[in-house]
């Protein structure tokens, strides 16, 4: 007995050690490949893209960028077109001064045409922070265009969603640029608060007019009683058409001061090196909602 | 496996305590083990206790979810880890009967939530999204009834319920709703069936009143070896849940000796590969945490201990019948004759002494032991119980509990039963003439000093002689009494002797009983002349020894017919008296009617030769 007793003790010494080995699942939800990625600060350009979602520091020679937005501050729609390229002289790239890249100064061409509207020169800064300061430097020119001066002028009334964007750069004999940008259908949205915020079950309810294909982005950002937005998150997923974000995702973000959000939902087309060579080229449709939460 | 999940009602043969601990292992990617479980039982006579630690019935899961969050430097996937357990069970039983078993058993189970969600932070300078794990937890206890039916040394049937009453800390999680173990209520009947003590075979089937149903069916075979017993079996089982229709093989063989039994395990899928997706978990859901969609083939090692604080039992008692109500007064008779027989069974595998002991409460003051028997293994005998009486003076019959035990070579008895027995009071006889000698004996003291006291009322010379102490006795004692039939209105009553002096009366046994005693306690030897009468009322009354030889005779009388010639134990003839002790008008009297009966009864009608007179000498 005493020989059994010592085996059972030894046993239990040697083979009690493991645990129990988990099983792996997998998920299988109707939303798939979440993606979530903060958005560096300071990068919303406040005159057409609330979003931040163009990086202006691509590293190409050509940067077009062609964006249909629609904005719905809550009953208030309006609707807009931003164009505009940026042309680098990679061969004059700007560093902050502990070498930090920057960008490029740019490059200026003759004329800049969208739908053959003739975009204007208008000055190219970066605003950037050294420590707690913003500074600004002036990289060169970007050509702009916006659906409101098209009207005025009487060209295109509405942004060409499902459509092209004819582009044409003039810069001398042998170095013009045509091409057509194709553009993406316009994204609706849709921003709902569901669930219990006590019972750690909140979400907000994502809902777009679906594609079916491709991806989607959805931005989270914070907007000031000046009317600043600072984007913080980007989101992406399938053109699915529906997505489910936690509220307590943002539990840093939603105090008693600052109650409201803007969620931008963005359809792109990106096309690299496709027209000319060493050049990005993306389409966009943007619907920004702005919603105030209880 | 010896648990919860086939055993509800906690049926158990444990004598005393019981260790048991059960490893399991697993190789699934990698080679895995683990305390599976460790439980104790105690038995408390007809109760039983069980407690079990079980660190290995869990189930987790790692769901690597297909949201991803961009960190500075990498990408990282959320996951949500689920943790099922069933931290510990108890239960408690009672045993009714051999074949009527009731049990109780309560469960805790646990249930964590882990799931990792992106959370935002941002500054002047920077925002980040990272990683914040949030835990939730959903226990809750299970509570069920289970009996058992052992039907006969064939047939045993179970019952128990699933998941009878369910209590559940308060939790409306999303994790909770979705993930939570499945708590349907349903029944489990299963039924045993042995032949030969070798084979054995048992059918189960669980049955949830919604979507749950089971069933098993295995045969186990045992037969001895090396002193111990081996029992190898094997389990067929099928889960609605899983594939193909019979989803598991379940084969253990055990080895049994001295009180532990080691046994070796496993269950084995014919598929393992089932669908692993969190839609399967959350459509179907887990019943059982010991067998569900995602268990895999693992083994399992048994160590059951029974900790033997009470020794090893060698015999026991299948019964005991009470052979004689108890006659105090008739006590030495209990020396030769046994007053209660037990049938008892040798259970083990060698030759045990047994040493029976007994003791009623109210007669004895201490264990009376009877004879060691010995009992070859296997054998089942007849064992006898002895007694000596401690107490006489018992006034009035009752039923006192009679303890009988069966002593091995440990201070413990083997074992115990207990059964009633009728206690008559210190008068009760049997109606067996032999027996009024006790009552004759017991009184001594008594008739001693009252035969003296009268004899010296008389000179000396008067009672130089047996017989005229004989007649002045029987004179003085006859003319102080009257003879009554029965004054107790029950022939199976004796008086003691001063009794019947102090009533100034009695029947036959009391005055023969009396007066044997006056002379047998003065020396003069008598006897009992018992006249059987089987179609009516038995007499007696008594042969005196006058201590005369028959050429003395005329020293008495010159009628040969009023005397019986009998030899001493030197074998010289002595003259002996027939005494009518009923005849109180004298000796002569007395006398007379005892010779005119005892010719008759004993010599004319051959009552000596048929046996329907006897006569009991009183030593």
């Amino acid at each position: 007995m005493k020989n059994i007793t010592l085996t059972l003790l030894i046993s239990i010494l040697l083979f009690s050690c493991g645990e129990p080995l988990p099983t792996e699942l997998i998920e299988v939800t109707n939303t798939s490949e979440v993606e979530f990625e903060a958005v560096p600060p300071g990068s919303a350009n406040l005159d057409y893209d609330s979003t931040g979602i163009v990086d202006r520091n691509i590293d190409k020679s050509i940067v077009v960028s062609v964006v249909g937005v629609r904005n719905t501050n809550f009953r208030t729609v309006q609707t807009e077109g931003y164009y505009y390229a940026i042309f680098n002289d990679k061969s004059n790239p700007v560093q902050t001064a502990n070498g930090h890249m920057l960008g490029y100064k740019t490059l200026q061409m003759n004329s800049v045409f969208f739908n053959n509207f003739q975009a204007r020169k208008i000055d190219y800064k970066l605003k950037y922070k050294i420590g707690s300061v913003y500074l600004d430097t002036l990289l060169g020119v970007k050509y702009f265009a916006s659906q409101r001066m098209m009207n005025m002028m009487g060209r295109m009334n509405n942004f060409p969603y499902a459509g092209r964007v004819n582009f044409r750069v003039v810069s001398g004999p042998g170095r013009n640029i045509e091409f057509d940008i194709p553009t993406p259908s316009e994204i609706i949205g849709r921003v709902r608060l569901i669930g219990n915020r006590n019972a750690s079950d909140e979400y907000f309810d994502l809902e777009w007019n679906s594609e079916g294909r491709g991806r989607v982005e959805i931005v989270f950002a914070t907007i000031n009683q000046n009317g600043e937005v600072n984007p913080l998150m980007k989101v992406k997923g399938n053109d699915n058409g529906n997505m489910k974000v936690p509220f307590k995702v943002f539990k840093n973000i939603i105090d008693k001061d600052n109650r409201s959000l803007v969620v931008s939902f963005a359809r792109k087309i990106e096309n690299t090196d496709k027209f000319t060579d060493d050049s990005y080229i993306v389409s966009e449709s943007i619907h920004n909602i702005r919603i105030d939460l209880p | 496996m010896n648990g919860l999940e086939g055993n509800i009602s906690n049926f158990s043969n444990t004598k005393d305590f019981e260790l048991m601990a059960s490893f399991s292992f697993q190789n699934e990617n990698r080679f895995n083990s683990n305390l599976y479980s460790l439980s104790i039982s105690k038995a408390f006579g007809n109760h039983n206790f069980y407690f079990r630690y079980s660190p290995g019935i869990a189930q987790n899961f790692i769901i690597k979810r297909s949201t991803t969050i961009q960190l500075p430097d990498t990408v990282a996937n959320l996951k949500t880890e689920i943790n099922y357990s069933e931290k510990f069970g108890t239960s408690y039983s009672y045993k009714f009967s051999s074949g009527v078993n009731l049990g109780l058993s309560l469960r805790y189970f646990e249930q964590t939530f882990r799931e990792e969600s992106p959370i935002l932070f941002y500054t002047d300078s920077v925002n980040y999204i990272s990683i914040k794990e949030e835990e939730l937890s959903d226990n809750f206890w299970r509570g069920d009834l289970g009996f058992d039916f052992i039907l006969n040394d064939i047939l045993s049937i179970s019952l128990s319920t699933i998941n009878l009453f369910i209590s559940k800390e308060d939790n409306s999680s999303e994790a909770s709703r979705l993930y939570s173990l499945k708590t349907e209520k349903g029944i489990h009947a299963s039924f045993q069936l042995k032949s030969n003590n070798k084979f054995m075979t048992k059918f189960g089937y669980e049955y949830g009143f919604d979507k749950y149903k089971a069933f098993y069916a295995g045969l186990n075979y045992s037969f001895n070896l090396a002193g111990g017993i081996i029992t190898a079996g094997t389990l067929l089982a099928h889960d609605r849940f899983r594939q193909p229709y019979i989803s598991s093989v379940i084969p253990s063989i055990s080895f049994t000796k001295d009180g532990y039994t080691i046994s070796a395990g496993g269950i084995i899928y014919a598929l393992n590969n089932t669908s692993k997706t969190t839609e399967s978990l959350v459509n179907d859901g887990i019943y059982s945490l010991f067998n569900n969609p995602y268990s895999t083939d693992r083994a399992f090692v048994n160590f059951n201990l029974a900790l033997s604080f009470k020794s090893k039992q060698f015999v026991k008692f299948i019964d005991v019948s009470i052979d004689s109500d108890v006659y105090p007064t008739l006590s030495e008779i209990y020396l030769n004759k046994p007053f209660a027989t037990g049938r008892v069974v040798n259970i083990s595998n060698e030759i045990v002494e047994v040493r029976p002991a007994s003791f009623i409460n109210g007669i004895n003051n201490e264990l009376i032991y009877s004879p060691v028997v010995k009992i070859l293994p296997g054998d089942t005998v007849d064992v006898s119980f002895f007694t000596t009486i401690s107490n006489i003076e018992v006034d009035k019959r009752k039923i006192e509990q009679a303890d009988f035990y069966l002593y091995t070579d440990k201070s413990e008895p083997d074992d115990y039963i207990q059964k009633p027995v009728l206690i008559h009071d210190k008068n009760s006889w049997d109606g067996n003439v032999f027996n009024l000698i006790y009552f004759v004996r017991k009184d001594f003291e008594f008739t001693n000093k009252y035969s003296r006291e009268i004899l010296n009322k008389y000179p000396r010379e008067s009672t130089a002689d047996v017989f005229r102490k004989i007649k002045i006795l029987y004179d003085e004692f006859s003319h102080s009494l009257e003879y009554v039939s029965d004054p107790r209105s029950s022939t199976e009553s004796v008086q003691f002797p001063h009794e019947t002096i102090e009533l100034k009366g009695g029947d036959c046994d009391d005055l023969s009983v009396c007066f044997s005693s006056m002379l047998e306690s003065i020396g003069i030897q008598t006897a009992f002349v018992d006249y059987k009468n089987l179609g009516g009322v038995s007499h007696v009354n008594l042969l005196v020894n006058t201590e005369l030889t028959p050429s003395e005779l005329f020293k008495i009388t010159n009628n040969d017919n009023k005397v019986v010639v009998r030899k001493n134990e030197k074998g010289i003839d002595q003259i002996w008296l027939p005494i009518e002790t009923t005849v109180l008008s004298g000796f002569k009297d007395a006398w007379t009617a005892g010779a005119d009966k005892f010719n008759s009864e004993a010599i004319e009608k051959l009552g000596l030769s048929k046996g329907t007179v006897i006569i009991i000498d009183i030593y």
